[in-house]
């Protein structure tokens, strides 16, 4: 019998691979009988389902979904993609400090300049019935923050194209609302060092949504104020990237 | 089935070895027929009969050919009709959908109406079946091999789920001696092994990874210079991985049962030429189109103006076979051309030394890829467009939502391994036992790691079962 090392490290690769199938076997079985997949197999087994192909698509389904192990190859995949690569999984896109994004937020969406130009028009035309019947100030009041991924923090790196869309769309923005005040969130936001946005979502936290609340609640007051003198608006119309409007 | 999934893995494959190293030795070409088939059927049973007629009249007409005795008129005309059925075969299910529509094109250009037509769906593996009963009637009739008279071990050859959905192209006479007769050992066993596990590898880690990206940046309707490369660089990565891959996990479960397959891909990425690249890709189909193809034509030898001309025709056809569609005809044509110039440039004497070689040989094969990988004209329009800039340098909008780390650390990742080879030997030099050490535990621990992607994700066709 040939013990070289090459043949030794063969042999034992040859056992690896058989102890894998073995285990395999033995769980592509489990699989198999496992009440829920075994229940949509069943409902496969007419010679015309064979026939056609859906007991292979039912067991490959199974196969693929319902392993007994599943939950700890779906765990152990993500783990080392974030271990590895830093990488949050299809669904998730990393920022750096431990922020994490929905990839889906981040996506330009076909349509959207649309989408956008509709929302600037209807929020002026709410300006312009809030205007008419004296309260100005409350048509731009209705803060969001669908601008605030290019506030926050961690935004780094993975986030880069949302900001460089919202400096591009910001302003575009800003024109289409047709003379609507606006409050400037970002300066609000600007030098507060407590966090304002969940780390693991794309909204703000209770601090974030007080600040903003306080901000459009004061500018309010002021444009109130001023409409009660009688005087021209004198809210600020900011141009910044991550202007958080109506 | 594919490979790399569970029910393969974790059902075929267990119940194919039981099944196989349980019958008698000299029974044992029967559960390979009998389980390859149901591996076949696992897709589309109705397919199976299509194997199994192509079977039977391609070892039928092989029989009449010896009995005919085979320099006789009669056994030429055995041979042609083999060769005109499989072919007929191939036309009909992976060309006529195409020819229908370029027919109902010149229609519709005459302000004819079209005519109806429901397409016809292309079983898997047929390409390359095909080529195998064409490589064994020609081979018969040539007198190279003997014409199998047991139909099941031709049948086994034909139907062996290792190598029957994408190759490698394995000719008859390449396993003819180990179908009667192989030999059988852990240790051979523990080497397919091996093989099969960097194959699988190659296909979940690297190809399966780039997929997302690939698809994303072929999609994008303006691709910038940065997206335009990056899906070139990532294309070209996941074909070779992908299909090197699928090559190497076929040619180690071949060694685990004791056959040996020929190798199908030789490192081509490090060519210095196109000539040596195509010596290096997809090597059995290299071979097929030149032993029954380029040399039949008559090769180098009717002169220089007709040897570009078969050069570039054997490149179209090689094109043609990828797919029923205009841009595997040109990236054929490109290969052709490429190939006829570089002889042109090598029969001056001339030789490029290996680095500038590379990079120019891989910027050729890469444009190439582009209109390979491209839907239509207009996709690979876009991408070219892209790769010159027209469309502005940085990652657009489009994209960079898409590129996550995975995915660009699998692209530096994926390039470090195909330039390896080059600093392997004084690597191993260096490094020495843990060097040894990784080549025997590396493979079984990203096999590992394979699965745990592959559970976590869908599973991806191999891109050559298109073909």
């Amino acid at each position: 019998m040939d013990r070289s090392p090459f043949v030794a490290g063969a042999r034992a690769q040859g056992w690896a691979m058989l102890a894998v199938l073995a285990v395999g076997f033995g769980l592509g079985v489990a699989t198999l009988a496992a009440p829920g997949p075994a229940r949509r197999i069943a409902a496969t087994l007419t010679p015309g389902a064979f026939l056609g192909g859906q007991t292979a698509a039912a067991v490959n389904d199974a196969m693929a979904h319902d392993l007994p192990i599943g939950a700890v190859l779906s765990a152990a995949g993500g783990v080392l993609r974030w271990r590895v690569f830093g990488s949050g999984g299809p669904q998730v896109t990393v920022g750096c400090g431990g922020w994490l994004f929905l990839t889906e937020e981040l996506r330009p969406w076909p349509g959207s300049d649309a989408a956008m130009q509709a929302r600037a028009q209807a929020a002026a035309r709410r300006g312009e019935r809030a205007g008419r019947a004296g309260d100005r100030a409350a048509g731009g009041a209705g803060a969001r923050q669908a601008a605030g991924a290019s506030a926050r923090p961690g935004a780094c790196g993975a986030a880069c194209p949302m900001p460089r869309r919202r400096r591009r769309a910001t302003p575009r923005f800003l024109g289409l609302l047709g003379g609507l005040p606006v409050v400037d969130l970002l300066a609000t936001y600007a030098g507060i060092r407590t966090p304002l946005y969940y780390r693991t979502d794309t909204h703000w936290n209770q601090d974030g949504a007080a600040l903003a609340a306080a901000a459009t609640a004061a500018t309010a007051t002021r444009r109130s104020a001023a409409t009660a003198r009688s005087t021209p608006s004198t809210a600020r119309r900011p141009t910044a990237p991550g202007t958080c409007c109506a | 089935m594919i490979f790399a999934s569970f029910e393969f893995l974790f059902l075929f494959l267990p119940i194919f070895f039981v099944a196989y190293y349980l019958t008698p030795v000299r029974l044992r070409n029967w559960p390979i027929l009998i389980l390859s088939w149901a591996f076949y059927a696992w897709w589309r049973v109705d397919f199976l009969a299509l194997l199994v007629c192509v079977t039977a009249f391609t070892f039928l007409t092989s029989r009449r050919m010896v009995a005919a005795g085979l320099d006789s008129l009669r056994a030429r005309r055995w041979l042609q009709l083999g060769l005109v059925g499989n072919l007929g075969v191939l036309a009909y299910f992976k060309y006529a959908n195409f020819g229908v529509g370029a027919f109902n094109d010149v229609l519709a250009m005459g302000g004819f109406d079209a005519v109806a037509w429901s397409d016809i769906v292309l079983p898997a593996g047929l390409s390359f079946y095909v080529l195998q009963s064409i490589s064994y009637l020609v081979d018969v009739w040539r007198g190279t091999i003997p014409a199998s008279r047991s139909l099941l071990n031709y049948a086994a050859y034909k139907a062996m789920f290792s190598q029957l959905i994408a190759g490698p192209i394995v000719r008859y006479a390449q396993i003819a001696g180990e179908l009667r007769d192989r030999v059988h050992s852990l240790a051979l066993f523990g080497l397919g092994a091996r093989r099969f596990m960097i194959g699988f590898c190659m296909k979940v880690i690297v190809a399966d990874t780039l997929s997302p990206l690939v698809d994303a940046i072929f999609r994008l309707p303006a691709p910038s210079l940065a997206d335009g490369w990056l899906g070139a660089v990532a294309y070209t990565l996941q074909l070779y991985f992908d299909f090197a891959g699928y090559s190497a996990m076929a040619i180690g479960l071949a060694l685990m049962i004791g056959f040996h397959f020929p190798e199908n891909f030789d490192l081509p990425y490090l060519s210095g030429s196109i000539q040596a690249f195509w010596q290096r890709w997809h090597i059995t189909l290299s071979s097929f189109l030149r032993d029954y193809l380029y040399i039949p034509l008559g090769g180098s030898r009717r002169g220089a103006g007709r040897t570009y001309v078969n050069l570039v025709l054997t490149m179209l056809i090689g094109g043609f076979w990828h797919g029923a569609n205009w841009t595997f005809l040109a990236w054929g044509g490109w290969q052709g051309g490429l190939l006829a110039l570089h002889r042109v440039y090598s029969l001056r004497g001339l030789r490029m030394p290996w680095l500038p070689g590379n990079l120019l040989t891989m910027l050729a094969v890469m444009l190439g890829w582009v209109v390979f990988r491209a839907d239509d004209f207009g996709g690979a329009w876009r991408m070219y467009q892209g790769m010159a800039g027209l469309h502005g340098a940085a990652v657009s909008d489009g994209l960079a939502w898409q590129l996550t780390p995975d995915r660009l650390w699998t692209v530096a990742i994926g390039a470090a391994v195909v330039y390896l080879p080059l600093v392997q030997r004084p690597a191993a030099a260096v490094f020495g036992r843990t060097a040894r050490g990784f080549s025997l535990v590396g493979p079984f621990c990203g096999f590992l790691v394979a699965m745990v992607l592959l559970y976590s994700r869908a599973a991806v066709p191999f891109l050559y079962f298109q073909f």
